[in-house]
């Protein structure tokens, strides 16, 4: 099978804390244009899988490829893991929006500074994003003027606007009330639909239902079930799965 | 009255000397500190822990001690020096005091900067690393867009503190000759003999010249740390400026 199918691959990711070890040989590959929802309890791996994506943490072992590049875990060269995170984009749990920028200044920064475009250019293209995600009024508010939803949906624009190979959705919601993880989600749905491919941590099991092409289950820093959202969410076939979906749902 | 009004005008004609040794000391212990602080947040334990030593015998050594030491170096140092490159030209009877001063100050506040810009890098949450590294910048991108200017306005609250005590400091100096507001005053105080007129009057003129920056700090705090606080953004002119700009292109794009 050519390599250049998938979008995304993970090969083989092995991740240890010290003495604990939470990735033990993960493998998925995504084809382009999926939307890939990640289930599993808590320290299951999902977030550090997430984050070995694009080097936010290093993994042992393994290698990632985004599109066609290819960078293994023990690589030193910098600019080689830049470039890999230059092809991805991730959206915090926490937002993580630059405090010291508006919102529209935080969606225009990574248009100016890694791919170099003028500010006017980019100020335009930012704007329309903001626009994408319905928060043009608030362009000139900094994140601390904003509500959590607003400022999570600022980051989906601000992760979007690099029209990144791979969108990485870091529990987009877990940080939110309940009032507003619906226009957050809203927000992903919409994103979803124009054909990007996502990979997205969560525990929103509803949402995976309707809105992933595909559903992963974690356990112990394995892949356990692989699946469109109707084989693992409807029909689990392991125990784990079925164990983890039952107490999440009653 | 007229030994107030007489002293008054002694302690003024210190004050560009006052101002003058407390800027140039807190640019070079900022420089300093700038330099500490690389050393203190290195990754290398030995590195870090030879920085931290060095800061701390700098921070436990009283200002006087240094103002001391350096003038009874100067001669040697400055001889030194002069025979080192061969200039001969150093005039024993006329000691640069005023820069060894600006050291002396400089170096017993160098390690209060390096602290307060540590400790500014400590507050930074580990999100906006991230998020610059998620997006691809470099280490100097990263650094030099989101994190230093952060730290600038996380600081500036205690680089205003460390101002103004040095501006206080600064009257130690009088102790090593040099003619600041307060060696003014000790001067027209032995002259005229009234020792704590002059002294209270100089505590005044320190006192008004403290309000002044300490307001100044609080205004400069205030503007810049804008983003940290919540409420309706209130617009920059300049940003405004480009909405009118914006307006009026699309105006001008209408009429075509």
């Amino acid at each position: 099978m050519p390599e250049s199918e998938f979008m995304l691959s993970i090969k083989n990711v092995y991740k240890h804390f010290g003495d604990n070890n939470v990735l033990n040989g993960v493998n998925i590959d995504v084809k382009k244009g999926e939307v890939v929802v990640i289930l599993g309890p808590s320290g299951s791996g999902k977030t550090t899988m997430l984050r070995c994506i694009n080097f936010l943490e290093r993994a042992n072992e393994g290698s990632i490829t985004v599109g066609n590049y290819t960078v293994t875990a023990k690589e030193k060269n910098k600019k080689k893991i830049r470039n890999l995170r230059r092809r991805t984009a991730m959206v915090f749990q926490q937002y993580n929006l630059f405090r010291n920028r508006t919102a529209v200044e935080n969606v225009m920064e990574g248009l100016v500074v890694v791919k170099k475009m003028n500010r006017e250019e980019a100020r335009k293209k930012a704007e329309d994003a903001l626009k994408d995600v319905g928060l043009l009024e608030k362009k000139d508010f900094y994140p601390s003027q904003l509500s959590g939803g607003q400022q999570q949906r600022v980051g989906i624009a601000r992760a979007l606007v690099m029209e990144p190979d791979v969108l990485l959705f870091d529990e987009p919601t877990s940080a939110l009330d309940p009032e507003l993880v619906g226009e957050v989600l809203e927000c992903i749905r919409t994103v979803a639909r124009t054909g990007i491919t996502m990979m997205i941590v969560t525990h929103e099991i509803a949402f995976a239902r309707e809105a992933a092409t595909r559903v992963i289950f974690m356990e112990g820093g394995v892949v356990v079930e692989d699946g469109t959202s109707e084989e693992v969410i409807d029909h689990p076939k392991t125990e784990r799965t079925q164990e983890f979906l039952a107490r999440i749902n009653a | 009255m007229e030994i107030y009004t007489t002293c008054s005008q002694k302690v003024l004609s210190g004050v560009p000397t006052t101002l003058s040794l407390t800027l140039w000391s807190v640019v070079l212990a900022l420089v300093l500190g700038i330099l500490l602080s690389f050393g203190v947040l290195s990754r290398l334990v030995p590195v870090r822990v030879f920085f931290s030593v060095i800061c701390s015998f700098l921070k436990g050594i009283p200002i006087l001690i240094f103002l001391y030491a350096f003038h009874t170096a100067i001669d040697s140092i400055m001889g030194g020096l002069d025979n080192m490159f061969g200039f001969y030209t150093y005039d024993i009877r006329k000691p640069p005091t005023y820069i060894f001063a600006v050291f002396a100050l400089a170096l017993s506040y160098a390690p209060y900067m390096c602290d307060m810009i540590t400790s500014a890098m400590h507050t930074i949450p580990k999100g906006q690393w991230e998020a610059c590294d998620a997006a691809g910048f470099t280490g100097w991108q990263k650094m030099s867009r989101i994190i230093i200017p952060q730290c600038i306005v996380i600081a500036i609250p205690n680089f205003g503190n460390h101002f103004v005590n040095l501006l206080k400091a600064s009257s130690l100096s009088c102790m090593v000759t040099i003619m600041e507001m307060m060696g003014e005053a000790r001067n027209y105080a032995t002259m005229s003999q009234k020792f704590l007129e002059c002294y209270i009057v100089c505590a005044l003129w320190y006192w008004f010249i403290f309000v002044v920056f300490e307001q100044a700090f609080r205004v400069i705090e205030k503007r810049t740390g804008r983003y940290l606080q919540p409420g309706i953004p209130v617009l920059k002119r300049k940003r405004r400026r480009f909405h009118m700009a914006e307006q009026q292109r699309g105006i001008l794009e209408e009429a075509k």
